[in-house]
């Protein structure tokens, strides 16, 4: 089966996938000013498959957007390695583009040019096609006419549109996101899901997907990360069979539900084991 | 025939010919012009006079000034002059010694103080023989004479310099305490101090002519007291250069003692209003916005009254019994041990140290009656 | 747009409330002239002298504009290298910071010495105080550049050239402007103080000659002047900044995500 074809039976399958994004052990800790050593994330070890959606649920502190700069290259694990395709990426390549929280859009560019920006920087050509490929972007995501406009003219989620067209624009092969839909009300979230799904279909990226909304995290990826804080450490990962395309009926679904109590749970139980660990 | 089928040098007007003639042509008119040009290039040497105070406010300083730069003084000499205006005697000495001005014209209190720091500076034309400080009171106030002053508060421009020590020898000289007699107030030289005057907060101010000529034009009238030891004094205002220059090019120098001899005739003979005239052509800025013309010629006529009593007109100008630009050495010698007095100079030296009269004969050496009676016919 | 208008009078009245009472009072008291003109008398002198007084205020312009260009340029220059190039941050830096510690002004006759007579004495002076504001705001602006940016333009692994270009730049604008407007305002003031110590032309001369002919009328006429030229300034400044910082408001999206 081709991989578009097993996404969409909702069949992660083997043999035949790529093993596109490996982290090996990969640890970090911090100095404190009292030289302790605090441990931001401990060693871990995650694999990624060509295409595949995988989000990473967690509450604060475990370590999740560390283990997200990591991959991207723009934190040094203290010990570890990142494995991109087989060989060791030690710092941020343009195959792995990156949506922050913020939109962080420059304010003194207009959208177009900040879609655009990527292509200037990494000096892409030819510069026409890239034009239109923009455009196309800015369309799929529902910002036609804002080509035009400047970052301050838009709202929040508008805005992270841009910023999500600016990660496509150029033909990396995984994309990071750190929980981009955070500051976003419910229903902006929501429709931004599904158009995200839309687009992750069509482009077929691998997408790594960091947030704290489990049903979030359930309804779009193939595989959950569950990440425990105090150390920052993975528990558990959490395969989600459930059929694609999905869409916002399977909120209702008592298998999706689940999943998401299945997830709930590792999280309040560990949760429960820190806390204990703590008072005692 | 066609003509260019003609031989060359048989064509009447050939094209050779023609440029042969205009060369000859040019050549010649050039020619006057080639010849000179050396003579032109010697006619007028760059100059940089520089002068002790920041601004030339009145005809009354005008003879280094608008007189010899506006009526071409300097020019007849083959000087192509540029006056630069410093704050002080002080920068302008550091200027001629520093060589970014050939001459230096202040008064001669910077001569002798750079004289007696080492400069190698001398004066060469004295166009103030007079001592131009005065000790004024209000006309019709109750100071008759200096010995009124006893026990009262004299205001001075500054609380240092020569007319602080005119003042204490005037003490001295009738056994008063100088420290103590009579106080002394610092009160600038503007209107502050007519004003200080006026509201009896100092019963006599000392300031000089041109000043006074100021505050008699905002109508201040004065008593003036010269008591002795001030008639003695009287050396003034000199123009300097270095003693370098004075021994490698004399012409120059004689070139610029001369023109501003030639200018001080016209100040002397010229009508004031005239002079008024060429003063604000030449330094607009220097134009007292505020006032009215017939203001401004009322003022410029009274400061150049004040100034010219000082200058000797009568016996350099008119007599002609003395040469325009010389100073006895009794004056010279009285104004040095008045600083020595005063503890601002400490070494005392001869009179020909810091005034030469080599150029004096020269730079006199032009038709004065000729000038007076073009002076006389000035308009401007 | 109405607000400007009615704020421009209030401001206007204001002010010709305020001259009409000079002009009374002190016609009333009988005031010297040369103690305090009355702003007729002013005016009188402007309009008499416009041909000396627009002469002068040309140069002083002008000698403050190529001042505060000059300043300006330098500024941005060394202030990018102090803050891209480590070795300069610790060699350069600190020496201009001991230089900015020192009244500049009191300099001023050794510039005149230096530098001579002419206009260039003048802007050297004014470009010398100018340059301090200028050059610690764009340092600071580099400085605090936003860390998202950076780091964005560290997943495009953009080079110093185009992070310096793109970003730090751009965002250290505001700051810029903001030294700038402190900035001309010296160099103004630099270069009259220059005038008044040593100049054959300009404002400071002129009020120095005003000065010294008891001319008040002209001195208050310059001094009006000086101030109408420094508004322009300011003003010309501020449609700048908003030219230049059109997208300065703020880009962040509200806590709604509207």
């Amino acid at each position: 089966m081709s991989a578009a074809a097993q996404r969409l039976s909702g069949n992660p399958g083997h043999a035949a996938a790529v093993r596109i994004l490996e982290l090996r052990t990969v640890r970090k800790t911090y100095r404190t000013l009292r030289r302790d050593n605090i441990v931001a994330l401990s060693p871990t070890s995650l694999a990624f498959e060509a295409g595949e959606f995988v989000s990473i649920v967690g509450p604060s502190g475990c370590g999740k957007t560390t283990l997200l700069n990591i991959t991207s290259g723009l934190l040094r694990p203290s010990a570890g390695a990142i494995l991109f395709r087989g060989s060791t990426v030690d710092g941020p390549t343009p195959e792995i583009s990156m949506v922050f929280q913020r939109p962080v859009l420059l304010p003194w560019r207009k959208v177009i040019d900040n879609v655009l920006l990527p292509v200037e920087v990494l000096g892409l050509r030819p510069a026409q096609s890239f034009r239109e490929r923009a455009a196309e972007l800015l369309a799929m995501l529902g910002l036609t006419g804002f080509a035009e406009t400047y970052p301050r003219e838009l709202s929040g989620g508008m805005q992270q549109r841009v910023a999500i067209a600016r990660a496509l624009i150029y033909d990396s092969s995984v994309l990071l996101m750190d929980e981009p839909f955070a500051s976003l009300d419910a229903m902006t979230r929501e429709e931004l899901n599904l158009e995200l799904l839309r687009i992750w279909e069509v482009t077929g990226r691998t997408i790594v997907f960091v947030t704290h909304n489990i049903p979030e995290a359930v309804l779009l990826s193939d595989r959950v990360v569950v990440m425990t804080p105090r150390p920052g450490k993975v528990s558990a990962v959490i395969p989600v069979p459930l059929p694609r395309p999905r869409s916002l009926s399977l909120l209702g679904d008592p298998a999706f539900g689940c999943i998401v109590s299945e997830v709930r749970e590792l999280l309040r139980v560990r949760s429960e084991v820190v806390a204990r660990a703590g008072e005692a | 025939m066609r003509q260019e089928n003609l031989p060359v040098a048989s064509h009447p007007w050939s094209r050779r010919r023609a440029l042969k003639a205009a060369g000859l042509a040019g050549a010649a008119a050039f020619a006057p012009a080639a010849l000179s040009a050396p003579a032109i290039a010697q006619s007028r040497r760059k100059v940089t006079l520089v002068y002790g105070v920041q601004t030339i406010d009145s005809p009354a300083d005008d003879f280094f000034a608008a007189i010899p730069l506006g009526l071409g003084l300097y020019a007849e000499e083959g000087l192509d002059v540029r006056i630069e205006t410093v704050a002080g005697a002080g920068a302008a000495v550091n200027l001629l010694v520093s060589g970014q001005a050939q001459f230096a014209t202040h008064g001669t209190a910077g001569l002798l103080d750079g004289v007696d720091k080492g400069a190698p500076i001398q004066g060469f034309t004295c166009e103030i023989p007079g001592f131009i400080e005065s000790i004024a009171v209000l006309a019709d106030g109750p100071i008759k004479t200096f010995d009124d002053l006893k026990g009262k508060t004299i205001g001075v421009s500054a609380n240092a310099g020569a007319p602080v020590y005119m003042v204490k020898a005037v003490m001295r000289e009738r056994g008063w305490n100088p420290d103590a007699d009579a106080s002394l107030l610092a009160v600038g030289t503007g209107l502050p101090a007519l004003d200080a005057l006026r509201r009896n907060r100092v019963q006599a101010i000392v300031e000089w002519d041109t000043i006074y000529g100021l505050f008699e034009f905002y109508g201040a009238k004065f008593r003036f007291l010269r008591p002795p030891p001030i008639p003695t004094l009287g050396f003034a205002h000199t123009t300097n250069a270095t003693i370098a220059l004075i021994a490698k090019d004399p012409q120059m120098v004689v070139g610029l003692a001369r023109a501003i001899a030639k200018a001080i005739v016209y100040m002397a003979a010229a009508p004031p209003d005239e002079l008024t005239n060429l003063h604000y052509k030449m330094f607009p800025a220097s134009r007292p916005a505020g006032l009215s013309e017939g203001q401004i010629y009322r003022l410029d006529a009274l400061r150049l009254h004040a100034r010219t009593a000082f200058m000797g007109l009568n016996a350099r100008v008119f007599e002609r019994t003395v040469k325009i630009g010389d100073v006895s050495d009794g004056k010279i010698l009285a104004f040095r041990d008045l600083l020595y007095t005063g503890g601002e100079i400490h070494h005392s030296f001869p009179a020909d140290r810091y005034f030469t009269r080599q150029f004096l004969a020269p730079s006199n050496d032009f038709d004065i009656p000729a000038l007076i009676t073009k002076a006389k016919a000035l308009r401007v | 747009m109405r607000t400007g208008a009615v704020n421009a009078l209030y401001a206007t009245g204001t002010f010709v409330v305020v001259l009409l009472a000079w002009q009374v009072i002190v016609s009333a008291l009988h005031l010297a002239a040369y103690f305090i003109p009355t702003p007729l008398e002013i005016l009188a002198a402007l309009v008499s002298e416009r041909v000396v007084y627009a002469a002068n205020l040309l140069i002083t312009l002008w000698s403050t504009l190529l001042a505060f260009v000059i300043a300006t340029a330098i500024a941005v220059i060394l202030g990018a290298l102090v803050s891209e190039v480590l070795f300069l941050r610790r060699t350069v830096y600190p020496l201009l910071i001991a230089l900015q510690s020192m009244p500049r002004i009191a300099l001023a006759p050794v510039i005149i010495v230096w530098f001579g007579f002419g206009i260039s004495s003048k802007v050297v002076l004014g470009a010398f105080t100018a340059f301090f504001p200028i050059f610690l705001n764009t340092v600071h602006g580099i400085a605090t550049t936003d860390r998202d940016h950076l780091a964005l333009m560290r997943t495009l692994r953009a080079n110093r050239w185009q992070v310096f270009c793109k970003v730090k730049l751009p965002g250290a604008l505001p700051f810029l402007l903001a030294g700038a407007n402190i900035a001309i305002i010296f160099a103004i003031l630099a270069v009259i103080v220059g005038e008044f110590l040593g100049a054959n032309r300009g404002m400071g001369y002129l009020i120095v000659n005003e000065s010294n002919q008891m001319d008040m009328a002209g001195v208050f006429a310059s001094i009006f002047l000086l101030s109408a030229a420094g508004l322009c300034f300011h003003y010309g400044l501020g449609f700048l900044r908003r030219w230049l910082l059109f997208w300065a408001a703020s880009s962040e999206p509200d806590a709604d995500g509207s």
